[in-house]
């Protein structure tokens, strides 16, 4: 080999050594599209801070992050018609100390997660009484989202930050617990990184594939149940979740990121904030919400970002109607529609 | 060509001296970080974290969901 081609290969190796360590960004400016979404009427039922909305053929239900009265609203779907509200603030027995996301199962049946008492209760689709209440073990810290798998399991993710997330039974204990924290900076503080990677999670049965999103960051998660293997880790331009450490918590200072994400048939969807928090400080009249609808197909491979009219908490999506139905907490009417 | 081996060996060494000095920078920040956790945790009752507004970030303080933590 001459000079010349051996040096050749040494600026080969220098460019393909300055490439480490960008996976993969994906550019979601090139494929985004706007659209403009339809308010719909949930009648006078008032929501203060309305968070996640969850549909099942004709049933509609609305979480509301800081309920006064109720934390969940149940309407008829499409009618919008309000069936009934449950799960009442308060410290009694059979009231809630909060409201963290809800799930419904094949059978119609709600399941509520309370992250204050740590546990899961469960509502029967038409009483209005609970049904039973699911305490979690107190091997886990402070759990904050939650998706059923299947009949007799959750996948939840924790603050013990030992694991990325776990699986638990019927009765609130653990069975298995998977990964770590995909962090490229740190790696040692497993509480702290927990609370900074707090992220949003989803579960899809059919194809098994479970979705997290960073709240304070850009990173999207995709982890296959069934196999138990790493789908994609994709990290956006936004990047990890940064914090700094003040008295043994993870106190933000990034930005605010992903708060929603949905696992369909084909494609996977996540409302992406994007806003820094210098910028949400510096703007008092900032509203609270994302507009960047961003899509991947189930690989993790950006398909298109819709940009929206509305800016929004929490969605779901009418699959068969080729819908988003989504919360805007800015206005009184909060849901709003897109069509697809 | 001596004289193009003897310069590539020198940006070899360079290049090395570079990447070596990332490296033990990055291990210093790691250990500074992790020094810190352990500090913080031994007196996380005297934590100066405060949280502000309605919102959906989870205050480690209060338990409440707010807007901002400071």
């Amino acid at each position: 080999m001459n000079c010349r081609k051996l040096f050749q290969a040494f600026v080969l190796m220098l460019a393909l050594q300055s490439c480490v360590g960008n996976k993969q960004i994906p550019d979601f400016d090139a494929i985004s599209k706007k659209i403009s979404g339809k308010v719909l009427s949930s009648g006078t039922v008032y929501m203060r801070y309305p968070f996640r909305v969850k549909q099942i053929d004709s049933t509609l239900v609305i979480m509301d992050l800081h309920g006064t009265d109720y934390y969940y609203h149940e309407f008829s779907y499409p009618g919008l018609k309000l069936k009934r509200s449950f799960a009442k603030p308060g410290i009694g027995p059979n009231e809630f100390l909060d409201a963290e996301n809800i799930r419904i199962d094949k059978q119609g049946r709600f399941y509520l997660l309370d992250a204050n008492k740590s546990s899961i209760t469960v509502f029967d689709k038409n009483k209005q009484d609970i049904q039973s209440r699911i305490k979690l073990s107190d091997k886990l810290i402070r759990t904050l989202d939650f998706d059923i798998v299947n009949d007799l399991t959750f996948v939840v993710p924790d603050y013990t930050g030992k694991h990325r997330f776990n699986l638990i039974n019927k009765k609130g204990q653990i069975t298995k617990s998977c990964f770590t924290i995909p962090s490229k900076r740190n790696k040692l503080s497993n509480v702290l990184l927990a609370q900074a990677w707090r992220s949003f999670i989803n579960y899809n049965p059919s194809n098994g594939i479970l979705a997290m999103v960073t709240q304070l960051g850009q990173v999207l998660e995709l982890y296959n149940l069934k196999t138990n293997t790493i789908i994609n880790i994709v990290y956006g331009k936004d990047g990890e979740p940064e914090f700094i450490n003040k008295g043994g918590y993870a106190s933000p200072c990034g930005i605010m990121g992903y708060s929603d994400v949905y696992v369909g048939t084909n494609k996977i969807y996540a409302i992406y904030w994007g806003k820094s928090f210098k910028d949400i400080e510096n703007d008092p009249n900032s509203k609270d919400g994302g507009n960047m609808l961003q899509v991947f197909d189930l690989t993790g491979k950006p398909l298109c970002q819709y940009i929206l009219d509305k800016y929004i908490t929490g969605f779901t999506i009418d699959e068969k109607h080729n819908k988003i139905i989504a919360l805007d907490i800015n206005r009184n009417n909060p849901l709003v529609e897109y069509q697809l | 060509m001596k004289k193009i081996l003897y310069s590539l060996a020198v940006l070899v060494l360079i290049v090395i001296t570079f990447n070596f000095s990332i490296v033990t920078k990055r291990v210093n920040n790691v250990s500074s970080i992790a020094l810190q956790n352990i500090e913080a945790l031994s007196y996380a009752e005297s934590t100066n974290q405060s949280c502000l507004g309605v919102g959906s970030i989870d205050c480690p303080v209060s338990k409440n969901k707010v807007k901002f933590v400071y």
